[in-house]
């Protein structure tokens, strides 16, 4: 395992997930960069995205809404962080699946770490649990009840020894 | 799907959002700099200049569609706004006609010149005028044309309010997306802004993902590759959001055997001019495909799925680019019923067992006649295909307009419209519907999640490369 993509979310399951990949990140002391998309209601097209959290109004994304959100998103993981500093941040645009695959092959991760808000949500277009089941890549999602429920796809299995999971917190992602 | 009407007052009045105009000035960027993108320019004196423009623009056909027009009312029957809006008379394609129709008969026409009051010839007073003009020929209208194949006349609506589109684009007084659309166009190439490093290394990834697909490690997607069979052209939306149309495609070219290249330039077949009646823009990114064709002397190019990209580089391009263009092109879905016909790929229709319903992008059934293929393809790739009615050249619009979704100001509009395709869809009772065109996706997309249907659009590249009966050795590997 050399580094761990989180995909973030402002939510408590967006929570748990960064909670557990950083605890991952600091017990491989490895690089973990935290990816976060732009909400938008467009499923491939997001050069418009909500303005804020009460999706009401469609702005155009700009350097100004783009460099506003990622300070956003670092004052909001911060206070966690403490003095671990082996961490990145993207902003992203475009749909999660394509942009994972592009950041998966420049190689900013190997291994993913989503937030499971419920059964069957749209992930780049297509239900949560068949994109991580089909993923390159070791997937390991957290939630949706409790902060150590975990699902993890069959790349994820193969190294479990790895991932600090206790036998019976885990069940294997069927799409 | 009986939402309350919006009030077409607030979209025909939405003002000029002029931001990203002035951001491009205070950047120089160098197509805002060197006039061939233009910024508006209150001290323009922008009506005189809106009238010289049209001057400049009339021709046969655009003169044809002035003056045909008889008012008979049976383009309300076509036009998705006007059926969705029944009680709404603006909406009507006559009247969105009639709004530039009156400036050529008050100044182009003796009947207006000497009689104004009785043809309803009248004259943009001001740029406030002009920036609600600018509301309805992007506004209220998709320029699907439907209304011209049933207008007994031959009036060509779309072509009114392209060419309205484009002498607003002359002035600047156009929404801000399709201002940013346009000028990522002209910077780039390509429509979305996409540079050479993402798209190269977009290539290079779904290279590797095939390769490992097919177990062939000496498979890759070759670039600027010379005298191969044909250049591959895709939408820059392909690499920006969604690859896996390429990668479908780059798989079932490696099966049929198939020597082909895309090119490192000139790969964007979409082009922005044709949505905005920017006939400079549509002929700078023509020339681009066409001097790639040349360059890498392929025999011929290959356009991916794609509306209004099919239409402008196989019909329009050459004569916006004043480009003797010799090499042909065609769709990919003709290169796949090749591939069929000629036994180089089969396809195993079990494969694709899902009920799917087939959606004619506007450009490519009523403006490029291109009907039948598709079908041929679904027929063979999947076990349930039904049709939606109407269909073909009477299909209705997805609302996406070949552009109109880079104007989110007027989606609302847009989503109330879009019933009438939203019960087209309904009543197939498909799960799929397929579409040829990466704008239908969308605009398919858009109404589908609006009006919660139980439905995913999907691509005949897509069922094609999902239906694949591979060779057993590949399989083993």
């Amino acid at each position: 395992m050399k580094a761990i993509g989180l995909c973030s979310h402002y939510s408590r399951q967006g929570d748990w997930a960064f909670h557990y990949a950083l605890t991952l990140a600091r017990a491989h002391d490895i690089q973990l960069n935290i990816f976060h998309w732009l909400d938008s209601p467009f499923r491939f097209r997001r050069d418009y995205v909500y303005a804020d959290d009460k999706k009401e109004t469609l702005v155009r994304v700009t350097d100004e809404l783009i460099a506003k959100k990622e300070l956003e998103l670092r004052e909001y993981y911060d206070f966690w962080l403490g003095d671990f500093v082996k961490v990145g941040f993207r902003l992203c645009e475009g749909n999660e699946g394509a942009e994972l695959h592009r950041c998966l092959h420049r190689k900013e991760y190997d291994v993913l770490v989503v937030g499971y808000p419920e059964h069957g949500t749209d992930f780049g277009g297509e239900p949560i649990e068949k994109f991580a089941s089909q993923f390159r890549t070791p997937v390991i999602m957290v939630g949706p009840d409790k902060p150590n429920s975990y699902h993890l796809n069959q790349r994820a299995v193969e190294i479990l020894d790895q991932l600090g999971i206790k036998q019976g917190d885990w069940t294997l992602i069927e799409a | 799907m009986n939402e309350k009407s919006i009030s077409i007052e607030d979209v025909l009045s939405l003002p000029l959002d002029p931001k990203e105009q002035k951001k491009a000035v205070e950047e120089k960027v160098p197509c805002v700099a060197e006039g061939r993108l233009k910024v508006y320019d209150p001290n323009n004196n922008n009506v005189k200049k809106f009238l010289e423009l049209l001057k400049s623009r009339l021709n046969r056909s655009v003169v044809g569609s002035m003056t045909g027009c008889i008012h008979c009312g049976m383009c309300s029957e076509a036009c998705h706004y006007a059926l969705a809006r029944p009680d709404d008379p603006t909406m009507v394609p006559a009247y969105k006609g009639d709004q530039i129709r009156r400036i050529f008969k008050k100044h182009f026409d003796w009947t207006g010149s000497i009689f104004p009051w009785w043809v309803h010839a009248g004259s943009p007073k001001n740029d406030e005028d002009l920036n609600r003009l600018k509301n309805i020929v992007f506004g209220t209208c998709t320029g699907c044309r439907r209304c011209t194949l049933n207008c007994p006349m031959g009036v060509d609506t779309a072509v009114l309010v392209r060419l309205t589109r484009g002498l607003l684009t002359e002035l600047g007084i156009v929404p801000e997306g399709v201002f940013v659309v346009s000028k990522d166009q002209w910077e780039t190439g390509n429509q979305m802004g996409v540079t050479e490093e993402e798209y190269l290394e977009t290539l290079e990834w779904m290279s590797e993902e095939i390769s490992e697909e097919i177990g062939d490690p000496n498979f890759k997607i070759q670039v600027d590759k010379e005298d191969c069979d044909f250049i591959y052209t895709i939408n820059p939306r392909e690499v920006k959001y969604d690859p896996r149309s390429i990668g479908q495609a780059a798989k079932i070219f490696y099966y049929a055997g198939e020597s082909w290249t895309m090119p490192r330039f000139g790969w964007d077949m979409t082009n922005f001019g044709l949505f905005s009646g920017d006939d400079k823009l549509g002929g700078y990114v023509a020339k681009n495909l066409y001097e790639a064709a040349k360059r890498l002397r392929a025999k011929r190019i290959v356009i991916s799925e794609c509306g209004h990209g099919y239409r402008s580089t196989r019909w329009e391009g050459y004569n916006w680019a004043k480009y003797a263009q010799n090499i042909p092109s065609e769709s990919v879905l003709v290169t796949l019923i090749r591939y069929i016909s000629q036994g180089r790929i089969k396809v195993d229709p079990s494969k694709n067992p899902l009920p799917v319903t087939f959606h004619d992008s506007c450009n490519l059934a009523r403006s490029g006649d291109l009907t039948e293929e598709p079908r041929w393809l679904l027929k063979r790739a999947c076990t349930d295909f039904r049709e939606m009615f109407p269909n073909r050249a009477d299909n209705f619009c997805c609302t996406g307009g070949g552009g109109a979704l880079s104007m989110v100001e007027y989606k609302p509009l847009r989503m109330e419209v879009a019933k009438i395709k939203a019960q087209q869809l309904i009543d197939t009772g498909a799960k799929l519907v397929c579409t040829t065109c990466h704008n239908c996706i969308d605009g398919l997309g858009d109404l589908i999640r609006h009006y919660k249907l139980d439905m995913k659009v999907v691509q005949v590249i897509e069922l094609v490369a999902n239906a694949l009966v591979l060779p057993a050795k590949k399989e083993k590997k």
